[in-house]
C-alpha cells in the first residue's frame, strides 16, 4: 500500500512536468495545447486529493519514504551514494493538495485573464514547470533535492515574472528577482555544503538524528548556528524577508495570476516551509535571529503598504508582511502556527491577488486613484475580496483568525516566559497596520465615488473563469473546513493530523524558554499551560487590533472621504518615507549597485594600465623572437627542404616511367618479380 | 589406358582448348562460350574426382549464374567486338614470357614434389559427409560467408543503382 | 595411369591461361573471365589434392571449393556492378583507357 502511495505521489509531481513538456514542445499550429496542460493540472489535483485523504485518514502516523541510488562515488566500506528521495509526511501531502488546488484555480483564472495573449502555450507551460518544482520541493527529505527544486522554483519564477519581457519594467524585475535570490541561495548552498561535509549525507532525517545525538558540525554548537543561519539565508531570499525583500514588489510586473500563484501563495512560502522542515536543527541564537528578522520584515512591510497607490504593490507588501509573521512564528518556536498560517494565507492571499487581477482586467488600470465605487459594478469581486480581507486581519469565524491567533498566543507566551515581549509587540503592531491598509484598499476601491468614469463604465464581474476561482477561495476562508471550533485550532484535525511533527523529527535539547528534551513532546508542560491561559487575552487583543485598524481606515476614508495624498509637515516626511519603501531601493542603488560600478571601474583601470602593459611587453618580445625565427627559417630550413625536394625530383624522373596508371601493367610487373623470386628460390 | 584415363584426357583437352578460345578469341561472345565450355569441363573433372555435389553446384552457380551475369555485362556495355589483345607487342611479349615461365615453374615444381601419383579407387563423396564437415568444422566460415553474401547483395544493388539524378 | 600430377598440370595450364587473359585483355569483362578461370584452376587443385591425399578427407577439399564458388559468385556480382559504373562514367569499359590513377 505504501508503494502505491509513493507511486501516486510521484505521479502527482511528474504530471505537471509532463504538462510543461507538452505545452512547450507543442508545434506553433497547435495553439490550444494549453488546454491540455490545464487538463493535466486537473488530473494532478484529483490525484493529490486522493493522496491527501488516504494518507491523512489511513496512515497519519507514518512517514512514507522511498529512496533509490542515482549513482555512488568512491570505494571502500562506505561509498558516497546520491539518493533520490521521495518523502511523504502529513505536511507534505497537505502542501501537495494546497499547491495543486491553487495552481489549478490559477490555471482556470488564466484561461480568461490571458485569453488575448499570443503565447498562451508558453505561459501555461511555465506554470506547469513551476507547479512541478514546487511539488518536488515539498516532497523530498534530501536537502540536496530541496536545493535543486529550490533553484527550479526560482527559475520558473524568473521566467514568469519576465513573461511580458518586452516591457522594460518586467525585464528589469525578473533580473532583480533572480539576482536578489542568488544572494540568499548562495548562503543556502554554503549551508548545504556545511551539513554535507559534516555528516556525509544529504538525508535530513539522518542529519536530525545525528544532531539529536549531539554530533555538531566541527564539533561546536556555534557552527550548527552558522549552518542554520546560512540555510535561513535562502529563506530570506525566497520568502522576501528584510533585507532581501526588494524583489517581491517589483515582481508584480508579471501577469497577475502569476503573482497570485507564485508571489503570494506558494513560492514565497517555500522559504517558510524550508525553515519549518529544518526546525529541529536551529539553535537558540538562530531562533532569535529568525524571529527578529521576521518581526522586523513584518512591521516594515506593513508600514510601506499603508501608502502605496498601486493595488498590486499594496498586496505585495502585505505578502512580505505576512511572510514575516510566519518567519517570526518559527522564531518563537511555533512551527505549527507558521505552517498553518502559510497554508491559510495561501488561500486568502491568492484570492486577494486574483480579485485584484479581475479588477485590473476589468478596468485596465492598477492605480488605486482610478478606482472607487466598484462595489455595485463588481459584486462578486467585492464580496470575495471582503471575505479575504476579513481573513487577513483575523476576523472571527475566518481561517485568518485561527492562524493569526496561534501566532499571537505563541509570541505572548514566549514573552511571559522569557520576559521578552518584542515579538508580541511586532505582531500586534503589524496586525494593527494590516487591518488599516487592507480596509483602506477595500474602501478606496469599492466604496466612495468613482474617480475615473471611463474605468468605472467598463468594470464588470466578467465570466465564470474569473468568478469561480474567487468563490472557491472565498469559501475556503470559512473556518468550518478546518475545525469545528471557531475559537481555536487546538485539538482540531489541522493541528493533530496535518502539521504534527512525527516523533522522529523532534528537536534536540535546546533552551529557548519552552523547548524541552523530553522525547515525544517538544514543548514543556509549563509552556502548554501558559498557552492555554493566554488564549483569551490573545483573542481580546486581536479584537482590539481589528477595531483599531478598521476603525481608523473607516474614519479616514469613509467618514472624511480622504483621498490619498502627501500630508503637510512632519507627517508628510513619514508618508514619503513609507511610500518610497523606506528608500531601500535607493539605498541599495547607492551602496550595492554604485559599489559594483566603482569596483568595475577600478578593475577596468587595472586591466587597461597594468594587465595590458604586461601583455604588450609580452607581445613585443614575441615579435622580436618571431623576426629572428623567420630569418632562420628562410635561409637555413628552406634551403635544406629545397635540397631534399631537388634530390627527390631527380630520382622520381626515372621511376615515373613505370607509372603508367594502367592496372594491367602494374599487375604484370608484379608477376615478373614474383617469377624472378620463385626462380631464385628454386635455384637455391 | 583405363576408362578413367580416357575421360580425363578427353575432358582435360576440351577444357584447355576452351580456355585458349576464351583468352585468345577476338569476339567476346566466342570468349563467353569458351568460358561456358571450360566451366562445364571442370564440372566433368569434378565428376571424375568423385565430387558429384560440387559438380552440380559448379554447373548451377557458374554456368547458370555467373555466366548469365557476364553475358549481361557484355550486352549492357555493348562492346562485343572490342580489340581483344593489346597492340603493344613489347608488353604482349613480356606477358607471354612471364606466364610461360610461371607455367613451366609450376609444372616442374608440382610434378617433382608429388612424384608418380598412384591412382586409387575413386569413390564419390556423399552429400551427408559434405554437410557434416560443413557444419561441424567450418561452421564459422559458413556463417561469415552468409553475412558476406548479404553484404554483396546490398552492395551490388547499391552500386548498380542509377543515381545520376 | 592418371594421377594427382596430371590434375595439377592441367590446373596449372588453366591458371596460366587465365593469368594471361587478365594481363592482356582490354575489356574489363574479359579480365573478369580470366579471373574466373584462375579461381576454377585453384578449385580443381583443392578437390584433386584432397582426393588423392591419404591424410585428408575428400570432403575437406570440396568444402573449400564450395566456398571458392560462393566467393566467385559474389565477386562476379560486385565486379559487374563496378563495370556498369565504369561504363556510366567513362562510356567504355577498356581498362587501359581508364588510367585516372596516374593523375
Amino acid at each position: 500500500m505504501n508503494t502505491h502511495l509513493t507511486l501516486l505521489q510521484a505521479l502527482v509531481i511528474l504530471l505537471p512536468l509532463f504538462g510543461f513538456v507538452v505545452a512547450i514542445l507543442a508545434p506553433n499550429k497547435m495553439k490550444k495545447m494549453y488546454l491540455v496542460e490545464t487538463g493535466i493540472m486537473f488530473v494532478s489535483l484529483v490525484l493529490a486529493a486522493i493522496l491527501f485523504f488516504t494518507k491523512i485518514f489511513n496512515f497519519s502516523e507514518e512517514i512514507i519514504r522511498s529512496q533509490f541510488t542515482l549513482f555512488s562515488l568512491g570505494m571502500g566500506e562506505k561509498p558516497f551514494e546520491l539518493l533520490v528521495d521521495l518523502t511523504m509526511d502529513n505536511m507534505t501531502v497537505s502542501l501537495l493538495f494546497m499547491v495543486t488546488l491553487i495552481s489549478f484555480l490559477v490555471h482556470f483564472f488564466s484561461l480568461e485573464y490571458m485569453a488575448e495573449d499570443p503565447l498562451k502555450n508558453r505561459y501555461f507551460g511555465y506554470l506547469g514547470l513551476f507547479t512541478f518544482s514546487m511539488l518536488g520541493l515539498v516532497s523530498t527529505g534530501s536537502i540536496l533535492f530541496i536545493y535543486i527544486f529550490w533553484e527550479l522554483v526560482g527559475l520558473s519564477s524568473y521566467l514568469l515574472i519576465g513573461f511580458w519581457g518586452y516591457k522594460d519594467e518586467a525585464a528589469d524585475a525578473c533580473s532583480k528577482a533572480f539576482i536578489t535570490n542568488r544572494v540568499g541561495d548562495f548562503g543556502f548552498f554554503l549551508g548545504v555544503l556545511t551539513l554535507f561535509i559534516t555528516y556525509r549525507s544529504f538525508d535530513l532525517f539522518y542529519i536530525f538524528g545525528e544532531i539529536a545525538k549531539g554530533s555538531y558540525p566541527y564539533g561546536s554548537e556555534v557552527w550548527l548556528t552558522v549552518a542554520g543561519l546560512l540555510l535561513f539565508c535562502g529563506a530570506i531570499g525566497k520568502s522576501a524577508q528584510f533585507p532581501l525583500h526588494v524583489w517581491l514588489p517589483d515582481a508584480m510586473a508579471g501577469p497577475t495570476p502569476v503573482s497570485a500563484l507564485i508571489h503570494a501563495a506558494t513560492m514565497v512560502a517555500a522559504g517558510v516551509y524550508m525553515i519549518v522542515r529544518l526546525f529541529p536543527m536551529f539553535t537558540e541564537t538562530a531562533f532569535i535571529v529568525i524571529g527578529v528578522i521576521g518581526g522586523f520584515s513584518a512591521l516594515m512591510a506593513a508600514t510601506v503598504a499603508l501608502t502605496q497607490l498601486d493595488i498590486k504593490k499594496i498586496l505585495a507588501y502585505s505578502t512580505v508582511s505576512q511572510l514575516g509573521l510566519m518567519v517570526l512564528a518559527v522564531g518563537v518556536g511555533a512551527y505549527q502556527a507558521a505552517i498553518i498560517h502559510l497554508m491559510f494565507h495561501a488561500f486568502f492571499k491568492a484570492g486577494l491577488f486574483l480579485g485584484s487581477g479581475s479588477i485590473i482586467h476589468a478596468t485596465h488600470s492598477q492605480d488605486i486613484m482610478d478606482m472607487g465605487g466598484l462595489r455595485k459594478k463588481m459584486p462578486v469581486a467585492f464580496y470575495t475580496t471582503l471575505m479575504y480581507a476579513l481573513s487577513l486581519i483575523g476576523f472571527p469565524l475566518t481561517i485568518g483568525f485561527l492562524s493569526k491567533e496561534m501566532i499571537l498566543t505563541s509570541s505572548l507566551v514566549l514573552g511571559n516566559m522569557t520576559g521578552n515581549y518584542i515579538y508580541f509587540v511586532f505582531v500586534v503592531l503589524t496586525s494593527v497596520l494590516t487591518s488599516f491598509y487592507i480596509f483602506r484598499y477595500i474602501f478606496l476601491i469599492f466604496f466612495g465615488e468613482p474617480r475615473n468614469k471611463h474605468a468605472y463604465e467598463h468594470a464588470n464581474d466578467l465570466n465564470i473563469f474569473i468568478k469561480l476561482p474567487l468563490i472557491v477561495l472565498a469559501a475556503l476562508c470559512f473556518f468550518f473546513f478546518f475545525t469545528l471550533n471557531p475559537i481555536t485550532l487546538h485539538g482540531s484535525y489541522v493541528t493533530e493530523l496535518l502539521f504534527k511533527f512525527p516523533d522522529i523529527l523532534l528537536p534536540k535539547e535546546i533552551t529557548h524558554g519552552f523547548l524541552t528534551a523530553s522525547p515525544g513532546n517538544i514543548y514543556s508542560t509549563e509552556y502548554m499551560h501558559s498557552l492555554h491561559e493566554s488564549e483569551l487575552l490573545a483573542t481580546l487583543t486581536s479584537a482590539l487590533i481589528i477595531l483599531a485598524g478598521v476603525g481608523t481606515a473607516w474614519y479616514m476614508y469613509m467618514k472624511k472621504k480622504l483621498v490619498p495624498k502627501v500630508p503637510e509637515g512632519a507627517l508628510g516626511k513619514l508618508y514619503l518615507f513609507s511610500q518610497n519603501k523606506w528608500y531601500l531601493d535607493e539605498l541599495y542603488g547607492v551602496t550595492v549597485i554604485k559599489g559594483t560600478h566603482l569596483t568595475a571601474a577600478l578593475m577596468s583601470w587595472i586591466d587597461k594600465n597594468i594587465v595590458d602593459g604586461v601583455i604588450n611587453l609580452g607581445a613585443w618580445v614575441t615579435v622580436a623572437l618571431g623576426k629572428f625565427s623567420a630569418a632562420f627559417d628562410l635561409y637555413v630550413i628552406d634551403g635544406l627542404v629545397n635540397l631534399v625536394a631537388w634530390i627527390n625530383g631527380f630520382f622520381s624522373m626515372f621511376i615515373r616511367k613505370f607509372q603508367t596508371g594502367k592496372v594491367q601493367s602494374y599487375l604484370t610487373l608484379a608477376m615478373v618479380f614474383i617469377v624472378l623470386f620463385v626462380m631464385y628460390v628454386f635455384s637455391n | 589406358m583405363e576408362l578413367f584415363d580416357i575421360f580425363f584426357y578427353a575432358f582435360g583437352a576440351i577444357t584447355v582448348i576452351a580456355g585458349a578460345v576464351t583468352v585468345f578469341s577476338k569476339n567476346m561472345i566466342y570468349s563467353a562460350f569458351g568460358l561456358l565450355i571450360l566451366l562445364s569441363g571442370v564440372a566433368a573433372l569434378y565428376f571424375l574426382l568423385g565430387a558429384e555435389f560440387l559438380a552440380v553446384v559448379q554447373i548451377l552457380i557458374y554456368v547458370g549464374g555467373v555466366m548469365i551475369l557476364l553475358v549481361f555485362g557484355i550486352m549492357l556495355t555493348g562492346q562485343v567486338k572490342s580489340m581483344p589483345i593489346r597492340e603493344n607487342y613489347l608488353f604482349l611479349l613480356i606477358a607471354a614470357v612471364v606466364t610461360g615461365l610461371l607455367c613451366g615453374l609450376l609444372i616442374t615444381g608440382l610434378t617433382s614434389k608429388t612424384g608418380s601419383a598412384l591412382s586409387s579407387e575413386i569413390q564419390s563423396t556423399s552429400l551427408k559427409e559434405l554437410g557434416n564437415i560443413l557444419i561441424e568444422k567450418y561452421y564459422f566460415i559458413f556463417g561469415i560467408l552468409g553475412m558476406l553474401l548479404l553484404i554483396v547483395l546490398i552492395a551490388a544493388a547499391g552500386m548498380a543503382r542509377n543515381n545520376r539524378e | 595411369m592418371v594421377g594427382l600430377s596430371h590434375f595439377l598440370v592441367l590446373s596449372s595450364i588453366l591458371f596460366c591461361l587465365g593469368l594471361f587473359g587478365v594481363f592482356t585483355r582490354k575489356n574489363a569483362i574479359m579480365v573478369l573471365m580470366g579471373l574466373e578461370m584462375i579461381l576454377n584452376a585453384a578449385s580443381l587443385n583443392f578437390v584433386a589434392i584432397s582426393r588423392f591425399s591419404e591424410k585428408l578427407a575428400p570432403a575437406a577439399g570440396q568444402v573449400i571449393s564450395l566456398f571458392i564458388i560462393v566467393l566467385a559468385a559474389s565477386e562476379a556480382a560486385i565486379a559487374l556492378a563496378i563495370v556498369l559504373n565504369l561504363y556510366k562514367n567513362f562510356y567504355n569499359v577498356n581498362i587501359d583507357e581508364i588510367n585516372t590513377l596516374k593523375e
